[in-house]
């Protein structure tokens, strides 16, 4: 869930400074459309004074056309800004949703597991679109403080003692407005946070309709989604009644400085000390400077958000990448696998406690024991998922942190308990991460060998077949089966399976096991064993008993060696 | 950009069910009232408004009285406009409230059939969403009304100044509509690039962010982020395209805005010329023009807001119009029955039925193991005992009753239903174990049930023991924990009947025998119905069940079935 209180850390500018490498901005173009920017100053100090000369008595032919030309211009020019800000802005966008996707792709795998999927796309999608409405904000503050600049200085050249009353009431009016614009930003993230809770109930509770509806629970979620929506609505009403006192409160504050105005203006005017004209043009320009002031509330809770979205950024641009560290070997000899004396932590929790085995090349290597003792954690540490704190992964003798990661990696294919699919064809998929080329037969000729073959040729279009968004159109045996196609056809020397038959029904499993045993003899095999079929056909086992014990050896020395293992092929429900 | 807006394209939908939300939601009256009230008041003080800022602008103002009004006004505009927000946005905010209590109560109760048909995760979009469009119809009705009546009062002052040149002006009105539709067009075919294009780019990412370590397994980092650059450059297009059209539609907006100013400055600025209009009268009927203009502006984009509404509250009425689960009987059941399937055949469209009138009996107080292919029909088996579908043809029978005659509610009391798939809630570990219980409970016999399920351990250590949140989406208990929840809760409801639908598939085989022994001595004399690939639990069934691409091909006792189904045969030889 992602956090919304109000940001208190400071450092936006550093943040922004060592983000926006990534963005690489188009400063040029950002360049342009300032200048472009900075006409509207001459517009915004000269057509005040051209309607005063209109309405203190001057409506010539002149006056109006040049009214009228600048409205018409002016409409060019907001059209043409827009333009321009969606190229620029769409340019940083890009951009900085490029580095940001880089910058995944390069994460330690661990990062994975510590972050939701949902909270990353968020920083892909919506959190990159900061950087350009951050740069682009800065653009529009510029330009409004040189109009605010070129507008004081024209009316402090005018009447001295109106501009007083200006100053003396600016800072009052600002100082409010962030008083209450705090305010806003409490109440206003609250919103964002019962929102979230609301979106999490109502999802969680329909994706388990099944449930409440075996259990009779439906009055009690009811009652349970009321509260959840009351909370919401108790939320956002705050938010509504906090803008209101806000807005009339500020609204109200800032009337006083009219009202001055107004006053002495009308003292001015009636004893000459100002003409019609000059009060005309300085009421303007009062109004744009004092708008400008008070909009910065605005501005500073735009800026919040921004910081919030950059905070998170920079925390993704800090954590640590991997295969970042020197290697020494460049290509990987391959050879048998032994763990040293390997201990691994996860968050605090002994996984593995100076553990010892080896995993012969060329054979079919089961790993079985009782569930928490780290069968999947061994799996990642030959792929290097996770690294080792203690002890070593050798592989021919070598440390594996000594082999540069990508080589590594490219020895070995390793097959998910549920295995994931992307959109795209059959062909598609089968072939990721297959470097050569490989014709539609040869797919096909191995797709027989792993006994995949039969169900390709039954789907529309065969390789063509396009599988759905994460492989949803194939059912779980069909998606193992291509991932284990897919490992075939990566030729790599050592395939590596997670409980490949977990999540299969009874015929599907019986078919992925005929398509293991067919790999066995042609590569290394490594699997998490969970169920005791394939027990049979390892001509090596390992057994990790937890708690440090290991045991090694083939089915019949580990029948008397291992307690565990005896239990496990004896085990069955009648058992008492 | 959130929804889609449409306009006036595509299929009609019928206004009925719309309304029909209006008379089975509570409306806030109050609110309404409210803002009607403000609108047409804060109409009449724009008029007055413009007045006070005509003199004002052309230093013509004078008299403390003039600046006493001037605040007051100017105040009660103020808390009109303000007030107007607060109550459309309280009136929203309730609407909102209001509709989705309704539409969740009514969720919860639809047929399953209709979570099937529709994905459940996005009708909660429809509760969390859609519910705001509801409330647009009607303000949009108010606000049209107010709208009309702000132009007619400001025209009138127009008419009184400009006379008869305020004639001529009505001659835009064709020039208004024309561009309007031509902009809405416009605005149409972008939005809807825009929201396919936004929709495909976060299909990339959400489909591959959750598969990194697949992705860095696979040494696919270069390809992916070279296939994202593609994405984004394709998104950036769209982004620049939705811009230029955008920037272009502006200008043909205020074609007949500028058309129409152009002509009131012209002709007024030559009336003040000869000297028949004041310099401030001019300013006055420039400040009603404006009223107006905007008025007519807003009254164009209304029947968008309300086809806005219609199309958003398509699937909200379309929800709130369809009946609701009927599970009432007359019989209520005491004690153990054995359940007789007679005859049933169901399909989800009649051409192509899954179970093919299927005769099957289950004894009450033994264990019956129901063993079949994926799609031969088990789950649906299961689905029918469980009341979530009904039979097409065929009779289920509970004892000497239809189950159709039987009090639905008081039925799924009975029944306690375990599967494969996680089950948990919303909620603690605590709350989801003692889901469905509404009988007061001992710790001890709460404790014991969570032994029995083999899951007191690992709930143990976790720092917040059985206080553990749990969140549907985003667990910290691993399959097959989830799985031992599930038991410790149907353990707790102590039911008459029991359906395990592979409910121990992701437990450890040892543990998962100690689990098995322990339901089955809770539920001795009581009926055990399960879905199996264990061939130990298959082998320990009382009877057993043969189901054949939905036939029954055998069904008897483990001997009995051995011998006439070559199916149990060969499944028997395959997990051997």
């Amino acid at each position: 869930m992602e956090s919304y209180n109000v940001v208190k850390n400071k450092g936006l500018w550093r943040k922004f400074f060592n983000l926006v490498r990534y963005a690489k901005v188009p400063w040029i173009g950002i360049v342009l459309y300032f200048i472009v920017n900075l006409s509207t100053v001459y517009i915004a100090v000269r057509l005040p004074q051209v309607n005063a000369d209109i309405y203190s008595g001057n409506a010539s032919v002149e006056n109006i056309i040049w009214v009228i030309a600048v409205e018409l211009v002016s409409a060019v020019l907001v059209s043409c800004m827009l333009l321009a800000y969606g190229v620029i802005g769409g340019r940083i966008d890009r951009n900085f949703r490029d580095a940001i996707w880089n910058k995944i792709l390069r994460l330690e795998p661990k990062y994975f597991d510590q972050v939701a999927p949902n909270s990353l796309l968020s920083r892909i999608t919506d959190d990159a679109e900061s950087m350009k409405s951050f740069i682009l904000m800065i653009v529009g503050e510029v330009t409004g403080v040189i109009t605010t600049i070129a507008t004081i200085a024209a009316m402090s050249s005018m009447n001295k003692g109106l501009a007083v009353i200006m100053v003396i009431f600016v800072p009052v009016t600002m100082i409010f407005g962030f008083l209450l614009g705090r305010l806003k930003l409490t109440v206003g993230n609250n919103v964002k946070l019962k929102l979230s809770e609301l979106t999490d109930y109502l999802s969680g509770q329909i994706a388990r309709i099944t449930v409440i509806k075996a259990f009779n629970r439906e009055a009690y979620e009811t009652k349970r989604g009321e509260e959840v929506i009351a909370h919401y609505y108790i939320a956002e009403r705050k938010v509504q009644i906090a803008d209101f006192i806000r807005f009339t409160v500020s609204g109200a504050i800032s009337i006083a400085p009219t009202v001055a105005l107004l006053l002495a203006g009308i003292y001015m005017l009636e004893t000459k000390a100002i003409t019609q004209a000059g009060w005309i043009v300085f009421y303007v320009y009062a109004h744009s400077v004092m708008y400008f002031f008070t909009s910065k509330v605005d501005t500073w809770i735009d800026m919040k958000e921004y910081q919030g979205r950059m905070n998170r950024l920079s925390e993704l641009f800090a954590a640590p990448e991997e295969g970042t560290c020197a290697y020494t070997e460049e290509n990987v000899q391959v050879g048998d696998i032994q763990f040293d004396h390997v201990s691994f932590s996860y968050e605090d929790h002994m996984i593995l406690d100076d553990i010892s085995f080896t995993i012969p090349q060329k054979q079919f290597t089961a790993l079985l024991g009782p569930s928490g003792t780290g069968k999947t954690t061994v799996l990642k540490l030959i792929e290097r998922i996770y690294n080792v704190d203690e002890g070593k992964v050798l592989l021919n003798h070598l440390d594996i942190q000594d082999y540069k990661l990508e080589n590594l990696r490219k020895q070995m294919s390793y097959v998910k308990q549920d295995a994931p699919l992307i959109s795209g064809s059959i062909r598609d998929n089968v072939l990721y991460g297959v470097e050569r080329d490989v014709s539609d037969e040869e797919i096909m000729i191995a797709a027989k060998e792993v006994r995949a073959d039969e169900f390709i040729s039954l789907c529309v279009g065969q390789l063509d077949y396009d599988v759905g968004q994460f492989g949803c159109k194939l059912s779980g045996g069909q998606k193992q089966k291509l991932s284990i196609l897919r490992a075939f056809l990566q030729n790599r020397e050592y395939i590596l399976l997670d409980e490949p038959t977990a999540s299969l029904d009874v015929m599907a499993a019986n078919d992925v096991i005929e398509t293991i045993r067919s790999l066995i003899g042609k590569r290394t095999v490594i699997m998490v064993a969970h169920d005791n079929r394939l027990v049979k056909d390892a001509s090596h086992l390992v057994i990790l008993e937890g708690e440090g014990q290991v045991h090694e050896g083939s089915y019949d020395i580990l029948v008397e060696k291992s307690e565990f293992f005896c239990q496990l092929v004896s085990t069955s429900i009648e058992g008492d | 950009m959130g929804k889609k807006i449409r306009i006036g394209f595509g299929k009609e939908a019928s206004w009925g069910p719309l309304l029909n939300i209006y008379k089975t939601v509570k409306i806030p009256w109050f609110m309404l009232f409210l803002v009607v009230a403000i609108s047409f008041g804060s109409q009449y003080i724009a008029v007055i408004m413009a007045r006070y800022s005509a003199k004002i602008d052309t230093g013509t103002m004078a008299g403390g009285s003039f600046v006493v009004g001037f605040a007051i006004f100017t105040l009660i505009s103020l808390v009109l406009e303000y007030g107007y927000d607060l109550a459309n946005s309280l009136g929203r905010a309730q609407m909102g409230r209001n509709v989705r209590r309704q539409l969740w109560g009514r969720m919860l109760r639809l047929p399953m059939g209709m979570y099937d048909r529709d994905e459940p995760q996005r009708l909660v979009s429809r509760v969390t969403k859609d519910t705001e469009f509801a409330y647009g119809a009607i303000t949009a009705i108010v606000q049209a009304v107010s709208l009309v009546f702000g132009m007619t009062i400001a025209m009138i002052e127009v008419v009184k100044i400009f006379g008869v040149y305020s004639w001529i002006m009505a001659a835009i009105i064709p020039v208004l509509i024309v561009c309007s539709i031509i902009v809405g067009k416009i605005q149409y075919y972008i939005d809807r690039l825009l929201n396919a294009n936004y929709s495909k780019m976060t299909n990339f990412y959400s489909e591959r962010l959750p598969n990194m370590t697949y992705i860095k397994t696979n040494n696919m980092e270069a390809e992916e982020y070279k296939k994202g650059l593609d994405i984004s450059n394709e998104k950036y297009k769209v982004d620049i395209t939705y811009k230029a059209w955008y920037a272009l539609g502006l200008p043909i907006q205020s074609l007949a805005n500028y058309i129409s100013l152009i002509f009131v400055l012209w002709v007024s600025s030559s009336l003040v010329r000869n000297g028949s209009m004041a310099s401030v009268q001019m300013k006055e009927l420039l400040n009603y023009f404006d009223i107006v203009m905007a008025n007519a502006t807003l009254m164009l984009g209304i029947w968008q807001v309300i086809k806005a509404s219609h199309g958003g509250c398509e699937k909200i009425a379309e929800i709130n119009a369809s009946p609701i689960e009927d599970l009432s009987g007359t019989t209520d059941l005491q004690g153990q029955h054995d359940i007789v399937f007679d005859q049933v055949s169901f399909g989800y469209t009649s051409e192509k039925t899954i179970l093919k009138d299927v005769s099957f009996h289950i004894p009450h107080g033994k264990t019956t193991v129901i063993v079949g292919e994926n799609g031969s029909g088990k789950s649906t088996i299961i689905r029918l005992l469980e009341r979530f579908d009904s039979p097409m043809t065929g009779d289920i029978r509970i004892g000497q009753h239809k189950l159709n005659d039987v009090d639905g509610i008081h039925w799924r009391d009975l029944v306690g239903y375990v599967s494969q798939g996680n089950q948990m809630v919303e909620g603690t570990v605590r709350e989801n174990i003692v889901y469905g219980i509404d009988r007061e409970y001992s710790e001890e016999e709460f404790i014991q049930a969570v032994k029995d399920a083999g899951a007191y351990d690992f709930i143990m250590e976790k720092e917040q023991q059985f206080d553990t949140p749990i969140h549907v989406f985003e667990s910290e208990f691993s399959g097959g924990q989830i799985q031992r929840l599930a038991i410790a809760r149907v353990l707790m409801k102590n039911p008459e009947y029991m359906i395990m639908d592979e409910a121990t598939s992701g437990i450890d085989h040892i543990k998962e025998c100690e689990i098995v022994k322990n339901i089955k001595e809770r539920m001795s004399q009581k009926t055990i119905i399960a879905i199996s690939h264990n061939m130990d639990f298959v082998k320990s069934a009382d009877h057993v069940i043969v189901l054949n691409k939905g036939y029954i091909e055998a069904e008897g006792s483990v001997e009995d079935v051995t011998k006439s189904s070559q199916m149990f045969q060969a499944f028997l030889k395959t997990n051997d």
